[in-house]
């Protein structure tokens, strides 16, 4: 128990310090001591509500599925929903059908289901609206619904987005 | 549609505004800022981290704190002192409010999706607002730009936790005014630390004193060894470390107080 909650601080005061180096913009012997002290203090007060099981930070293989769902996301998967929503934008009838629709998930951990609906929301065409967390469904808003049953919807909108999530956080 | 009227009051706001400023700017009736630097700006850019006029440097390049913590640096500890007062002020009228987790409200939250991003901005906004105050005599910022940016993790947490959490958490009354409490008193010390310093060795010294003066031959040194020399600048890194703690436990009391529920005071009132 203690064990975890030290690996949780000490991770935590690492997250910490990146950000204060980045912020600060220099790494001077006196810069470095400054932010050891406050980021271990930060992470103590913090590290409960950032990070629940530490182990999972030393898997190797989540972080290659991490950076695997980084680059494809952020090149292939929103480039294609930008030009959807482009066609649509410049498309003279404007084709939409405008609909709220569920969108069931399996994951179970926190980072998992908030990773899932920012990516969501992050493409353009789709908003997560709410989610619900007893029945483990997204609402989301769909510019272009190409179907309102739950299962279909899901394998249009967030079934890539959840394989890497569950594989990632889970 | 766009209707006739709006489109009216729209270009009449438009014209009223460019006729004013064009009046403004070519008829001198609001002074525009000259382009050059005043005397007085002139006279603070040359001397605040000019070390061959050591009499007159603040030793430290950051023009700002080197007034707000040196030149006037007695104006601004009266002017914590008052922001003090009106938080003791704002905390005696309510002070029937109890913080407690029962009295503090359900504690739902908003969705675990704005809870988890939440958890990683509640977690960076401190550090950032440390490096500000910690940076204060090097960049612009200082403890009490530091200390408002710490303050908004609280305002954050408790919009997005809900108040009941950030009360579970520790954030209690009497813990941030005893923080708020210790940042004052540490600015105290500081303000004579240079008086009772120089007094041991028989040297007259200022109040606030920063640096050397050729008649006051006292002060904290403005660079200091730590693997490389490394410039803090006297006091103004530790009044900067002070002022963040006294700034952020404060407004962080305050908005605490702000969002606790009056159904919690009424009940105390009554029960008195």
């Amino acid at each position: 128990m203690t064990k975890r909650i030290i690996a949780s601080i000490i991770a935590t005061t690492l997250f910490l310090m990146a950000i204060y180096i980045v912020y600060t913009g220099a790494i001077t012997p006196m810069d470095i001591l400054l932010g050891l002290v406050g980021s271990s203090i930060i992470a103590s007060f913090t590290a409960d509500m950032l990070l629940r099981n530490p182990n999972k930070l030393i898997d190797v293989r989540r972080w290659l599925y991490f950076l695997a769902y980084a680059f494809i996301y952020l090149t292939v998967i929103e480039l294609k929903a930008h030009l959807q929503v482009v066609k649509i934008i410049l498309h003279p009838k404007t084709p939409v059908n405008p609909s709220i629709v569920r969108i069931p998930y399996e994951v179970t951990s926190d980072y998992a289901k908030t990773t899932i609906a920012n990516s969501i929301t992050n493409t353009p065409g789709t908003v997560v609206v709410d989610i619900d967390d007893i029945r483990k469904v997204f609402y989301v808003h769909w510019i272009n619904a190409k179907s309102i049953e739950d299962r279909e919807a899901r394998k249009h909108v967030s079934s890539t987005f959840e394989k890497y999530a569950k594989k990632i956080f889970d | 549609m766009v209707k006739l009227k709006d489109v009216c009051i729209g270009l009449s706001l438009a014209v009223v505004a460019a006729i004013v400023s064009y009046l403004i700017i070519s008829y001198n009736i609001a002074s525009v800022a000259p382009e050059a630097n005043r005397p007085l700006a002139n006279m603070f850019l040359e001397n605040v981290f000019n070390s061959e006029k050591w009499w007159l440097w603040a030793g430290s390049p950051e023009a700002v704190t080197s007034i707000l913590w040196d030149y006037r640096g007695i104006d601004t500890v009266y002017e914590t002192a008052v922001f003090f007062l009106a938080i003791i002020a704002s905390i005696a009228l309510v002070r029937t409010l109890k913080l407690t987790p029962e009295t503090s409200g359900r504690g739902f939250g908003l969705t675990v999706i704005a809870k988890t991003v939440t958890n990683i901005v509640f977690a960076s906004i401190p550090i950032v607002a440390y490096s500000i105050a910690v940076h204060g005599h090097l960049t612009p910022g200082g403890g009490f730009q530091g200390g408002s940016a710490f303050a908004v993790a609280p305002l954050l947490a408790i919009s997005v936790f809900s108040l009941r959490v950030i009360v579970m958490r520790g954030w209690s009354k009497d813990r941030l005014l005893a923080l708020r409490t210790t940042g004052l008193l540490l600015i105290g010390l500081i303000a004579i630390i240079v008086v009772a310093l120089s007094a041991l060795k028989g040297i007259i010294a200022y109040v606030m004193q920063n640096q050397p003066k050729p008649w006051a031959p006292a002060g904290l040194s403005a660079i200091v060894d730590f693997i490389n020399p490394t410039l803090i600048s006297g006091t103004l890194f530790w009044l900067n470390i002070s002022e963040f703690l006294a700034v952020g436990a404060g407004l962080s009391l305050v908005f605490v107080l702000l969002v606790s529920p009056t159904k919690m005071l009424d009940v105390e009132v009554e029960e008195k």
